[in-house]
């Protein structure tokens, strides 16, 4: 169990004391990383294939 | 339709004209993302300013405008051959897939457009200097301009899909 003293950083989801919040927030965002965004693309592509057949079935 | 559209010459040289200029924007959009941005924390301190002084300036003059002559070019081209406003309507009701597929392909585009000119050009203008921003302005600047550029890398991917497909009878 962690304890914290008055004025320190508290410490969240597993980061260490003193770790910039608003740093760890935005690495927790996919489009940080070049991976997941080229797989947010590819799966961005499936889902639009999809859609293609279905409207031009209606 | 202006009648000098209607000749193919015309329509393929407006066709070669986007596919030229598409190739400057997303080819410019992936340096960005695919290398400068994963290599600019191996560069060497002293040798990091020379590129927002001398590199970025120039890339993003050509990628603005390239994103630019694309949708304009693409527009002329869509209407030249017939299918702008069924591609923007995505086909709906047409029964015809390669319209909309490209509508998906130039809706994804237009968006990846609005991106270049309303979120990352401004947001750049700011870490440039060009326009007067605080330090704090400066990061917070970076960091929306540098997640509408990963956007549109991962729009990048159905937006070529759709296009490609649309004009080559996939669907």
């Amino acid at each position: 169990v962690q304890s914290i003293a008055v004025g320190q950083p508290r410490a969240y989801d597993g980061a260490a004391i003193g770790e910039n919040q608003p740093q760890r927030d935005a690495m927790k965002n996919p489009l940080d990383s070049l991976g997941q965004t080229v797989a947010l693309g590819v799966v961005l592509t499936i889902v639009m294939t999809f859609l293609i057949h279905v409207i031009a079935s209606i | 339709m202006p009648h000098f559209l209607a000749d193919p010459w015309v329509a393929f040289l407006v066709r070669w004209l986007h596919i030229m200029s598409g190739v400057m924007w997303i080819g410019l959009l992936w340096y960005f993302n695919f290398v400068q941005t994963p290599t600019m924390p191996k560069i060497p301190a002293e040798l990091k300013p020379a590129i927002p002084r001398f590199i970025l300036p120039e890339a993003l003059f050509w990628f603005r405008w390239g994103a630019m002559a694309t949708i304009v070019f693409g527009l002329i081209l869509a209407h030249a051959q017939g299918y702008l406003v069924d591609a923007i309507k995505l086909g709906i009701g047409e029964h015809r897939g390669n319209v909309t597929a490209i509508g998906f392909g130039m809706w994804l585009g237009t968006i990846m457009w609005f991106n270049v000119w309303f979120i990352i050009w401004p947001n750049q203008q700011k870490v440039l200097g060009l326009t007067p921003a605080d330090d704090a302005a400066k990061k917070s600047a970076a960091r929306t301009a540098g997640l509408a550029s990963r956007v549109n890398t991962m729009l990048s991917i159905p937006m070529l899909y759709g296009m490609a497909a649309g004009s080559h009878g996939v669907f």
